[in-house]
């Protein structure tokens, strides 16, 4: 993992408050950049003084040298971000925390999105056809319009969408989308309240839940303790111990 | 003045120990020191001052223990550690190499359970001890025992005969007699201070009506204490003998420089390094290029002349 200054190559808005960053190295003789695991997530601070904190935004795609994040302009973090124009620089950290062990994931695999949650799931999808796994199904949920999930076919067999306002897809929850039972392993990344739902439903199914958690982080790297969830082995910190936790480890509890 | 090729002296003493640099990582800030090492051997910094160690291991707080401000980060971690037994066998052996000038940061509730920890932590291969008077005593109807002369000159004077290492009691800017409170520790013993721990304050989220920690207050750091933090640190070195290390809200090298002048003889920097991994090292080369820019062959020679 590095920090170091990147260059914005793309910034564009994909919906709504919704945007795809692209960066690659400031020369061609920046070192080379660490292998990418799918779910890892890279700190990213623009040169503005304010706000203080870079923010922690998850691998959307790999190519080359060339790293794109899928991010929700969510607050002041965010909205630095969303004005970054190609030949910006931008302070990249990274990559960061464990993501998805591919190796583990076999057999049936469900990927179970909300929202801006879909954005680690594009990589995942492509690492997993390319490890062999051919029974890849996505369920994303959204508000409203979707976004994020085109290409993921080939990589997966079935896209099922469900928005809450039922402008695309089946009118209603994710959760909607699918019988845990039917798949071996769900995988999911979203708000708490998804994956909440997500993993009481696996519980009561006996399905194996893995969830991507994300947490308020100040420095990303474990320094601080400041991102802790609760989990049954203690407190744990989403930045290095996660962001991918076993579903059965996590307490939902502090969150409500 | 130094020939334009003689790289300025950064070295510090402090407490019979040479330190390569003024800048110490500050507790709670970088961990046990492992962490960084993906960007960098903290044997480039002065010292490490270690997450804040209490007798008993504690989960810390629940809830939110972030928030940003401007120019500032508030936390309210409280204390997660895993104790200072499981610091002295496990964690101790793995990075005592990391740093020559280690300090563990102990804390404690009561005034037996920080004598019982610090025992534990200066018996082991640590280089001097951070004493962390800004928890609440739970004695004192939860009052920081930093808060107050007497109650930090009790535990000083408790834990003195059983330090055997060098001594730093760390302050708390929330003291009501923050001058008072530092002449009172280095009467009760105390080797050094270190100040400021984070100020306390408040964040209201006024979409829930409600404060934003479950504790309702929390410490503020970062940019936004700096004038503050220096204030004082010039107002405890000027009133006490014992060395004084400078903190809060160090960005840069000039800041740094800053503290010296202010009195400091050494700093710590904590937030700066949650923004940005490297930032400690940075830092230090950003001071060696002020110094000399400006002539200064070392730190003796700008240090309390403000």
């Amino acid at each position: 993992m590095t920090t170091d200054l990147h260059v914005v190559q793309g910034n564009e808005t994909v919906a709504p408050g919704i945007y795809r960053l692209s960066v690659g190295p400031s020369s061609p003789s920046a070192a080379v950049p660490a292998a990418v695991q799918p779910g890892q997530f890279h700190m990213l601070k623009t040169v503005a003084p304010e706000p203080l904190l870079p923010r922690p935004i998850s691998i959307h795609e790999v190519t080359g040298d060339v790293l794109s994040f899928l991010y929700e302009v969510k607050g002041a973090g965010t909205r630095n971000l969303a004005a970054l124009k190609p030949g910006d620089p931008l302070r990249v950290t990274g990559p960061l925390g464990r993501g998805f062990d591919v190796d583990a994931l076999s057999g049936r695999i469900l990927l179970v999105a909300g929202g801006i949650g879909i954005a680690p799931f594009r990589y995942l999808a492509r690492a997993l056809a390319e490890a062999g796994r051919t029974q890849v199904t996505l369920a994303a949920g959204f508000r409203s319009r979707p976004y994020g999930i085109e290409d993921f076919q080939p990589c997966v067999r079935d896209v099922r969408i469900a928005t809450e306002d039922g402008s695309e897809g089946v009118k209603g929850r994710v959760t909607s989308l699918y019988s845990p039972r039917d798949f071996d392993v769900v995988v999911a990344c979203g708000p708490v309240p998804m994956m909440r739902a997500v993993q009481q439903g696996c519980a009561e199914a006996g399905t194996r839940g893995i969830l991507s958690m994300e947490a308020r982080m100040a420095c990303g790297v474990g320094l601080c303790l400041g991102c802790t969830i609760r989990t049954t082995t203690g407190m744990r910190r989403v930045c290095t111990d996660g962001p991918v936790f076993p579903g059965e480890e996590v307490f939902f509890d502090a969150h409500a | 003045m130094p020939t334009p090729d003689t790289a300025p002296d950064l070295t510090v003493e402090l407490c019979g120990l040479t330190l390569s640099n003024p800048v110490i990582a500050a507790s709670g800030c970088f961990g046990f020191g492992e962490e960084i090492l993906p960007f960098y051997h903290p044997s480039l910094l002065g010292g490490i001052s270690t997450k804040g160690l209490t007798l008993r291991p504690r989960q810390g707080n629940g809830g939110i223990r972030l928030h940003e401000t401007r120019a500032g980060l508030m936390n309210s971690i409280g204390l997660q550690n895993p104790g200072v037994a499981a610091f002295v066998q496990t964690i101790l052996p793995r990075i005592r190499g990391l740093t020559p000038c280690l300090i563990a940061n102990v804390g404690g509730h009561e005034i037996a359970d920080f004598v019982e920890a610090v025992g534990m932590v200066a018996a082991a291969d640590v280089d001097m001890i951070e004493l962390n008077i800004s928890c609440p005593n739970i004695k004192c109807g939860g009052q920081a025992f930093g808060n107050r002369a007497g109650d930090a000159a009790s535990v000083v004077r408790a834990v003195r005969p059983v330090c055997g290492k060098p001594l730093m009691v760390k302050l708390s800017p929330n003291a009501d007699d923050l001058v008072g409170v530092a002449l009172a520790c280095e009467e009760a013993g105390a080797d050094a201070l270190s100040l400021v721990n984070t100020f306390n304050a408040l964040a209201i989220d006024v979409h829930a009506r409600r404060a934003v920690f479950d504790n309702v207050t929390a410490g503020l750091s970062g940019p936004a204490i700096l004038p503050i933090a220096l204030r004082m640190t010039r107002d405890v070195a000027r009133a006490v003998k014992i060395p004084v290390v400078g903190m809060g809200g160090i960005e840069t090298g000039e800041d740094v420089a800053a503290f010296i002048m202010a009195g400091a003889r050494a700093v710590q920097v904590g937030t700066a390094g949650l923004v940005r991994p490297d930032a400690l090292p940075v830092i230090v080369e950003e001071l060696a290029r002020f110094m000399a820019a400006e002539g200064i062959a070392n730190l003796a020679q700008i240090r309390g002349i403000v």
